[in-house]
């Protein structure tokens, strides 16, 4: 099938790793024209990844169709179609990349499939300004600290276990809190955090760059269970030792590669408490702060299209019948060219 | 493999069974699961699938996921044109 060339003009980003379906239209001049999203909700436990697929095919035609709208472009107009290709669950990719292939080959336009991560990135970057930044991203699926550095995001330290916004999620669910739609189950921890008066002590695990979550959720909630403290004074404590060692493993990072930006960025980048502890951290060492603004630091499809550009612009692009989603896409592997172009 | 199925669906549009096919070959090539096996070809104006599974359990779920996403891919054509 004979395929356009995108001379500008517009791309539409699917994003479907886990809970949210998001639809986005980006110009090629990086103006965020629509984000529209649709998140599956469970009524209880954490996300069932087939049922969470079944939701995103529900709700696929409709988030596509606001995107458009919202956007005031025509899907004729489209001149590329990006998706995140992982890592992620794999029904959930797989509805998300369906959606993109048979979009890209009704519209005869080229496919770009991205890696999740580097979309948290990149636009924190086109959001903030930031150039060469190490990076926290932090989410319910991942954490991990990066920087660029001879044409990969490396990773300098990540989670041994399960990431931040999960231990977060995990441990409000234990102790009996509620999520809503707008807000999640982190906002919902912040929230009781600010009334905590008590410090308890809880595990600090820091393994050379990288950190664990998992006794940390434990002990967190054990100690609620054995009444150490109140939720506000255990919601606290939480925040206090986790945050505590993002931070350390982000200034070492930013001490070793004297990098002049911080950037937070992912879904836990919401987060006041954080945002306000690394700026202590970028300022002592003298490099701007910056954090992606809430509207983008969820899982969205406007860092897919924006990610998507990118890799286009450098060359890049995925055959549709070679747009296998890949469940274990580790940041590192993926070859930035676009970076190291600026 | 002890479960098999073959689902033929029929289309009103060489364009539309050509997208959809395009859409799910990737998934008929990387499969997720060891339990089921699905093959895919189109025969004039319809899409064949083949299904073989280990157990009916297996069969029904391959079957569904893969009638979902042709849902999606077919549902696409109505934003497009």
């Amino acid at each position: 099938m004979p395929k356009k060339k995108p001379s500008h003009s517009y791309c539409l980003g699917i994003e479907s790793t886990a809970d949210d379906f998001g639809a986005a239209v980006v110009s090629f001049d990086g103006k965020v024209l629509s984000n529209a999203n649709d998140a599956y909700l469970p009524k209880e436990g954490g996300i069932h990844p087939r049922e969470a697929a079944r939701h995103h095919a529900e709700v696929s035609e409709k988030v596509l169709a606001e995107a458009f709208e919202t956007a005031s472009v025509k899907p004729r107009e489209i001149s590329l179609v990006a998706f995140s290709q992982g890592p992620g669950l794999g029904p959930c990719l797989r509805t998300g990349a369906t959606a993109a292939r048979a979009l890209a080959s009704y519209l005869a336009v080229p496919l770009v499939g991205v890696n999740h991560c580097v979309g948290h990135i990149e636009i924190g970057k086109l959001a903030t300004g930031a150039v060469d930044p190490v990076t926290l991203y932090v989410s319910g699926g991942n954490t991990i600290v990066s920087a660029f550095e001879a044409g990969k995001y490396r990773i300098f330290g990540e989670t041994l276990d399960i990431a931040m916004g999960n231990c977060l999620d995990v441990f409000a669910r234990a102790v009996g809190l509620q999520q809503r739609k707008g807000a999640p189950f982190g906002a919902v921890v912040e929230e009781l955090a600010r009334k905590g008066k008590k410090f308890v002590s809880l595990p600090y695990t820091v393994k050379g760059m990288d950190l664990s979550f998992s006794g940390l959720h434990t002990a967190a909630v054990n100690a609620f269970e054995s009444n150490k403290g109140t939720v506000e004074d255990i919601c606290y404590s939480l925040q206090e030792v986790a945050f505590s060692m993002l931070t350390e493993v982000t200034e070492r990072a930013l001490a070793h590669t004297q990098k002049p930006e911080v950037l937070l960025t992912g879904g836990v980048a919401a987060n006041k408490k954080l945002q306000s502890m690394l700026k202590v951290v970028a300022d002592e060492h003298g490099a701007r702060f910056c954090v992606v603004p809430l509207k983008l630091a969820a899982d969205n499809g406007a860092m897919i299209a924006w990610a998507g550009i990118l890799a286009y612009n450098s060359g890049i692009s995925t055959p549709i019948e070679k747009s296998f989603v890949n469940v274990k896409w580790r940041l590192e592997e993926v070859y930035a060219p676009w970076v190291e172009a600026k | 493999m002890n479960a098999q199925a073959v689902v033929r669906l029929n289309f009103s549009s060489e364009t539309q069974l050509h997208v959809v096919l395009q859409a799910l070959k990737p998934e008929t090539e990387t499969s997720s699961t060891s339990r089921s096996k699905v093959g895919m070809t189109a025969e004039g104006q319809s899409l064949v699938l083949d299904f073989s599974a280990k157990d009916t359990s297996a069969l029904r779920a391959a079957m569904n996921s893969y009638l979902r996403l042709i849902g999606v891919a077919i549902n696409l054509h109505n934003l497009t044109e």
